[in-house]
């Protein structure tokens, strides 16, 4: 069968090659230049083994300060936040996750041309990693890839559905004509936050006022992720040598976490940023499909769009001192926020724009919503280390899990995710079901739904 | 001889869409003949690169609070394709007013 090949292929050869030739293969395909297409093959590669290289060097040093704070600390946080960089890396890294790239562009820009949706995902081409990551932990489990497929696909039609929601609602209070967010991990929060916003109102905080430009020049340095990475380092190091702390080498051992979780902050955008440069030429290409669309529709654009507006990096900020408290009390958690806390300003966009910028109620919601993430990870975990392990990232050693607050913590995704990760052929019916029964009631009610969303953010003080 | 250009691409962490209007950049006043480099960067960098070296334009696909005397222009344009030559001619207008 052809997947055996392709896995026999991905064995011999590893991500670093493998990627760089498929991203080369579905360029061409696309058109673009040869020239074009083998810079961005190219990049992929070198952000591949980049990002390998650095995670390999700093999986020695956080490693044994986590296992250290479980064993002998007595905090039972296990579960490591690794990032949504490194998760990419592992999502793009995996066999699954590459069939699917092509796989996304081409089911995506047929759902638009169709008119099934009227939301242009391939825009937002790179955050399709969010669907592999869930699709390869269905393969790891079930062997079975067409259920690894089922399931992202499922997933795709779900996002799908969210992102219209709050497409004209983001759209607006970002202020980007036609744009608004489509991907797994940042708009599946929308009827949450429709909801939560809802109950918000009844206890009259709509009312309540704060500027969030006079917290960004105070507060802006918090949110840096060098800044941060320096001191969740060394807070971490600190918490994992509580027995030792009488000794010197335990305080060499608790600066360089601080040092090495700073750089590993700062370095990871940057090889990131390689990585990603290889989807330019491909989204870039993909999107030719959309001149000449009539009527109302929308790009998909990526979250950082959205990152620097002043009442999402402060709603952000505030949020994560708090998020990692919340981790240390909540019970059944076992995840420790680090990476992605910097990341939260990403997700919390819907939830902005429907209280058109109210920083309480935004941080109210925001904490509700990443506290049942914390858990979503927890329970995500032991998989999600498996799937690490098998794409040759050495993390998780000892009792370390690993995990991505921003990615693995989805509640949406991991319900979706869960009748195929049972083999329950009978769920996996009612969920695709109800996915049919919500898409018509969307498409009856969705103009009423937009129209609710504009008054309610109206009457909602800055 | 060629005109070069240094162009400071900004997005919310300077990973995804930074490096997307970057290679655009680069695509489009290259083949205006001009010489391109363009570096990716978050917003809260922006005051360690404009410290460091000059750039003639910062790019921005995310709000921007300051941009420390250089021109600043929204990218948005680039990132949807819709826009785009807005943007190359009110980049143009920077670069010749800065005799580039």
């Amino acid at each position: 069968m052809i997947f055996d090949v392709l896995k026999k292929i991905f064995e011999t050869f590893g991500a670093p090659v493998f990627v760089p030739v498929v991203i080369f293969i579905i360029a061409l395909f696309l058109k673009v230049t040869p020239k074009k297409a083998f810079m961005s093959a190219l990049s992929a590669g070198v952000g591949l083994m980049g990002f390998y290289l650095v995670i390999n060097a700093y999986s020695p040093i956080i490693t044994p300060i986590v296992n250290s704070m479980v064993n002998n600390s007595g905090v039972n946080l296990p579960v490591f936040d690794i990032g949504w960089q490194t998760t990419s890396i592992v999502a793009y890294s995996t066999e699954i996750g590459m069939i699917f790239v092509g796989v996304a562009i081409l089911l995506q820009t047929i759902l638009f041309l169709t008119r099934y949706t009227n939301i242009f995902q391939p825009g937002d081409l790179w955050n399709n990693y969010s669907y592999m990551v869930w699709g390869s932990m269905v393969y790891l489990i079930t062997e079975n890839i067409w259920l690894g497929f089922a399931c992202m696909i499922l997933q795709l039609l779900f996002t799908q559905l969210c992102a219209e929601m709050i497409q004209k609602r983001w759209s607006k209070y970002y202020k980007y004509p036609n744009c608004t967010l489509a991907s797994l991990h940042t708009v599946t929060i929308a009827p949450f936050a429709i909801v939560m916003d809802w109950i918000l109102n009844k206890f009259g905080l709509q009312k309540i006022q704060a500027e969030p430009e006079t917290f960004q020049k105070k507060l802006g340095f918090i949110g840096e992720p060098m800044t941060l990475g320096l001191f969740l380092g060394i807070f971490i190091g600190i918490v994992g040598s509580l027995h030792e702390l009488d000794t010197l080498a335990a305080w060499g051992k608790i600066t360089t976490c601080g040092i090495a979780t700073s750089a590993v902050m700062s370095v990871f955008p940057k090889i990131s940023a390689i990585f990603a440069g290889s989807f330019s030429a491909i989204t870039e290409a993909s999107k030719k499909s959309i001149k000449g669309s009539k009527g109302e529709w929308y790009l998909s654009v990526n979250d950082a769009t959205g990152y620097g507006e002043s009442a999402t990096l402060i709603s952000g900020i505030i949020m994560m001192p708090i998020l990692l408290l919340i981790a240390f009390i909540l019970p059944g958690n076992q995840t420790l926020p680090m990476i992605d806390l910097v990341a939260l300003p990403y997700l919390i966009q819907p939830i902005i724009a429907i209280s058109n910028g109210n920083i309480v109620k935004s941080t109210i919601s925001g904490l509700v919503w990443f506290s049942i993430t914390l858990l979503v990870c927890t329970w995500t975990a032991p998989l999600f280390t498996q799937v690490v392990g098998e794409v040759g990232i050495h993390l998780g050693v000892g009792v370390t899990l690993v995990t991505s607050l921003v990615i693995l913590g989805q509640p949406i995704a991991v319900l979706i995710c869960m009748p195929f990760l049972l083999q329950n052929y009978i769920l996996i019916g009612i969920l695709v079901v109800f996915y049919a029964a919500s898409y018509i009631m969307l498409r009856k009610y969705k103009t009423r739904l937009h129209e609710y969303l504009e008054e309610n953010a109206l009457s909602t003080k800055k | 001889m060629e005109k070069r250009l240094n162009i400071l691409s900004i997005c919310g962490s300077g990973v995804v869409t930074s490096s997307m209007v970057a290679n655009k950049l680069i695509d489009i006043f290259s083949d205006l003949g001009y010489e391109v480099k363009a570096t990716e960067a978050n917003p809260s960098e922006v005051e360690n690169y404009v410290m460091r070296d000059h750039y003639d334009l910062i790019a921005y696909a995310s709000p921007l609070v300051d941009s420390f005397g250089v021109p600043a222009l929204s990218a948005m344009g680039l990132v949807t394709g819709m826009g785009e030559e807005e943007f190359i001619e009110a980049a143009l207008k920077i670069f010749k007013e800065h005799g580039k």
